[in-house]
């Protein structure tokens, strides 16, 4: 009896199945196979042992204590600048009287726009024989080509930073914009009356309020450039590296007994994104909390 | 004060919004320049040979882009066919273990995919997925079902299954109630979370380059040598080229199947 | 005309018993209103008949035969939900001839049924119209027409009449009473609104947590309710306590008479039983000097309150230090502090358990 009602009990995650056997197989696979070969099983090139020598030879190796820490510096530095840059462009744009509609239109177009494509931007701007340069020599604040400071290619990062504020900027102030619109304005109303100033409202009212998603997205964009790789590939020095760019090299060594220190590498990233993650759900539970 | 204040927000307001899009206006310059010595802050002389460049079919560029599209047709229809039931479950049903799932499909944006891929790699050479227009195509589900999954899965709350619960005890069968019900009301999220995809799809480059292993050239393989080798010209008219077929496609699809005056916005009740 | 009868249904929601072994027969062709407060399990019941929710123990049987095995699509059973849910993507004739459609019925006769339905739910011409532009009360006869089209042997109502303005919902209220005496269908619908069930319904079943109260006629339920519950849902009631003495109802009021018929089923008359007698506030008059007769009891009071509301005023009366509570109608002019005299028909006490 009652075959439906049994269905109906599994039928959400029948509905599921296709999709976590394909995150399944393809994601949660790739992770198990990085972990399997970080440990040394790789039965391919004849390595069979579980052993953790690659781990204590790459994790106490300079190289990647350097690569580490320039891929954690580059990420933080990039989210936390476009975190409070996007935080204010979205409060300003919301303050915005409506006849500006273009302006809300056309600052998300950095956000289509693929990185590989920004750094091609970088590139126009922030070279030696750049706009910017150009721009500074006919002021008169540069002589010659060589004053211009190096940008790119440079250990500070600045032209990997630069693209990720471009692209990232937009991403946050939508997000946020997103958010503040949809704060009832009433509470904007209440907290003037009971004598809050703009800069007070803006403090107490609307950034707590919007603080999760601010929360959730910057977490995004943390992630995303601790994980990318070509745009320090195509900006970066030559020392350090980040740590895909490590990564990848070591794992297109054609000695292939570089396989499993890539494959560390690579697990020490989805370790720590993976505490991200973690992050990420406190503040979607937040988020909810406030609906 | 108070009109100062707001000078002084449009200021800013409009200076980084200059930030944010002149530098794509130097690239259309750049797209047309002939040479542009330092310190010239306009260029010397102006060229379509970049554009005859990239339209002659022997560069492969045309082809490139071609085959961009074919993937990011694939990897879309792919991803839309298991995020719909799975937006549904995570939308509308309440099941244990749902909270995890939610987070465990959501992973794949945080994890980066190039650790993931490092890992899988060597079964994709072992299944024989590995330098082929499938494998790339699965390899690029990967980026993209996390969000097309959210996106259906926001849908899904919206409209919730009370539509469905009607056309039920009128007497429609689980097909009827999906293609006559519930596929129209989620119509708009599915168009949304097809141009997501598509569009991520479209500027994969490491993906790509790992599991295509060179043997399947897209858009974005032939753009990053470019970028590399500092040809700035030919760079600056296949970037243009790249963001003008990613803008065609999202308002073509947006033509194309939001057609119809009647459906404006009453979808969400 | 379908017969539906629920036996012992039990529904739990995450572990929690939301319907509690309830028992319905509703008999074919009838019109029986589920009445409740919010929570009670009202809807819950009517989307176990429809068959979008199985019970976890229990039958529920049409004609005598179970239909837990029948999927609802193909019950018979229609339910018209609370917020009409007309599909936003059809318009007015698509939404009604919706389930002509499923069962593969040619163009020409659901053309032919919309335009019957129509014109019997006066929206003749309204056809090509969308749901979003159509008020409240043409979105839910657009509802109905949907669910007649397929000729229902059961049709479920939820809660139909609260999302309309008052005056559209007494048109509503009568339009649907006629609907279902002409289409001959078992109609079954789900209210919180006593005035609503009591003006509709054949019988009333009165639901609260999880339990049918009492099933019966709105005059039963009204005069001689079974318990507390449905003697504060359907209306004020003076509760006097007291204990048989001498075949006579003892408290402090006074002494009143008692027999079998005015006492709820179950309860014995035996000397010493402490009982507690329901008034109905408009049930007690003022006595005046021309009329006398043996139904009636005699009690005699001060005025202490004294409350005019329009139509009626309300009274509170000292009764040997019992303060009783008299609706009338104006004109009865009696003043704070007044000696009075009070009559009541002895068909009109109620003794309950206390």
């Amino acid at each position: 009896m009652l075959m439906w009602k049994k269905r109906s009990l599994w039928e959400p995650y029948l509905l599921l199945l296709p999709a976590l056997v394909v995150l399944g197989g393809l994601f949660l696979g790739g992770v198990v196979l990085g972990v399997l070969q970080s440990f040394g099983y790789f039965p391919l090139i004849g390595l069979n042992n579980f052993t953790f020598e690659y781990y204590t030879e790459m994790l106490s190796s300079p190289e990647f204590l350097d690569a580490l820490g320039y891929s954690l510096y580059i990420s933080v530095v990039s989210s936390v600048l476009a975190a409070v840059i996007g935080v204010f462009l979205a409060y300003q744009l919301a303050k915005l009287p409506k006849k500006h509609t273009l302006v809300k239109l056309i600052y998300k177009l950095p956000i289509v726009v693929p990185h590989i494509i920004a750094t091609l931007l970088v590139f126009l701007f922030f070279t030696q024989s750049g706009l910017l340069s150009r721009i500074l020599y006919n002021l008169g604040i540069i002589e010659q080509i060589e004053s211009f400071p190096a940008l790119v290619f440079d250990k500070k990062g600045i032209g990997i930073i630069l693209v990720y504020l471009w692209k990232e900027i937009p991403f946050i102030a939508l997000i946020t914009y997103t958010v503040l619109k949809h704060i009832n304005t009433s509470f904007e109303e209440v907290a003037a009356n009971l004598g809050a100033n703009s800069r007070q409202i803006f403090w107490h009212i609307y950034l707590p309020l919007s603080l999760p998603s601010i929360g959730s997205a910057v977490i995004i964009v943390f992630a995303f450039s601790f994980g990318a790789f070509e745009i320090p590939f195509l900006l970066g020095p030559t020392y350090p590296k980040t740590l895909p760019v490590m990564a990848y090299q070591r794992y297109i060594s054609s000695d292939l007994m570089q396989r499993p220190y890539a494959m560390v590498i690579a697990v020490v990233l989805t370790v720590i994104c993976v505490g991200l993650i973690y992050l990420y759900k406190k503040s979607v539970d937040l988020m909810l909390r406030y609906n | 004060m108070e009109d100062r204040s707001k000078i002084l927000r449009l200021t800013l307001i409009y200076s980084l919004f200059f930030v944010l899009v002149f530098p794509l206006l130097v690239l259309a310059l750049w797209a047309f320049t002939g040479s542009w010595p330092w310190p010239g802050l306009l260029p010397q002389s102006w060229t379509l040979e970049g554009w005859k460049y990239f339209l002659n079919p022997v560069n492969g560029a045309l082809e490139a882009l071609q085959t961009s599209f074919l993937i990011g047709l694939g990897v879309t229809i792919l991803a839309l066919a298991v995020s719909i039931p799975a937006g549904k479950a995570l939308g509308v049903y309440d099941f244990p273990g749902k909270e995890f799932i939610k987070i465990f499909v959501l992973a794949p944006i945080i994890v980066p995919p190039l650790a993931v891929t490092l890992g899988i790699h060597i079964n994709f050479i072992k299944f024989g997925l590995s330098d082929s227009i499938p494998g790339v195509i699965l390899v690029h589900l990967i980026p993209t079902i996390p969000y097309s999954i959210r996106i259906l899965t926001n849908v899904f709350e919206a409209v919730g299954n009370k539509m469905e619960a009607q056309a039920q005890v009128l007497g429609a069968s689980m097909w009827q109630r999906f293609i006559h019900v519930t596929l129209p009301l989620i119509y708009p999220g599915i168009l949304s979370a097809g141009i997501m995809v598509f569009i991520v799809s479209f500027s994969q480059y490491f993906l790509t380059f790992l599991i295509g292993g060179g043997q399947v050239v897209t858009f974005p393989m032939v753009l990053f040598p470019l970028v590399n080798s500092g040809d700035r010209m030919l760079a600056a008219v296949y970037s243009l080229v790249f963001i003008g077929a990613a803008l065609f496609f999202t308002i073509i699809m947006e033509r194309l199947f939001k057609s119809g005056e009647e459906r404006s916005d009453h979808f969400y009740l | 005309m379908v017969e539906i009868k629920l036996q012992d249904i039990t529904k739990e929601f995450t572990g929690e018993e939301v319907i509690k072994d309830l028992d319905l027969t509703v008999e074919p062709g009838e019109l029986v209103a589920l009445l409740g407060p919010s929570g009670c399990g009202k809807t819950t019941t009517l989307n176990l008949i429809a068959g979008l929710l199985a019970p976890e123990a229990g039958d529920i049987l049409f004609d005598g035969e179970s239909v837990l095995d029948v999927a609802t699509e193909t019950r018979g059973a229609v339910l018209v939900f609370q917020d009409y849910l007309l599909f936003p993507h059809m318009n007015v004739a698509d939404n009604i001839a919706f389930g002509l459609k499923m069962r593969g019925e040619g163009e020409e006769s659901r053309k032919r049924k919309v335009h019957d339905l129509l014109d019997l739910v006066g929206l003749s011409g309204y056809e090509e119209s969308y749901p979003h532009n159509l008020s409240g009360g043409q979105q839910q006869r657009v509802a109905l027409a949907r669910a007649l089209a397929i000729n229902p042997e059961v049709l479920l109502l939820d809660e139909p009449f609260s999302n309309l303005d008052a005056n559209l919902r007494a048109d509503m209220q009568k339009f649907i009473r006629n609907l279902h005496l002409e289409e001959e269908m078992t109609t079954i619908f789900v209210t919180h609104d006593r005035d609503e069930a009591m003006l509709i319904a054949d019988r009333i079943a009165v639901m609260n947590d999880g339990i049918i109260e009492q099933y019966g006629t709105a005059e039963e339920l009204y005069k001689h309710p079974q318990t507390d519950f449905v003697a504060d849902f359907f209306g004020k009631a003076n509760y006097l306590q007291g204990e048989i003495q001498n075949g006579e109802f003892s408290c402090a009021a006074g002494d009143l008479p008692v027999h079998e018929d005015l006492v709820a089923p179950g309860i014995k008359i035996e000397e010493g039983k402490e009982l507690a007698v329901m008034i109905r506030p408009e049930f007690i008059e003022f006595a005046s000097a021309t009329e006398d007769d043996n139904c009636q009891v005699h009690l005699e009071g001060v005025i202490c309150e004294k409350r005019f509301v329009g139509e009626r005023i309300f009274y509170e009366i000292l009764v040997n230090g019992q303060v009783l509570q008299v609706t009338v109608l104006p004109p009865s002019e009696f003043e704070i502090k007044e000696e009075v005299e009070l009559v009541l028909d002895v068909n009109n006490l109620w003794y309950m358990e206390v």
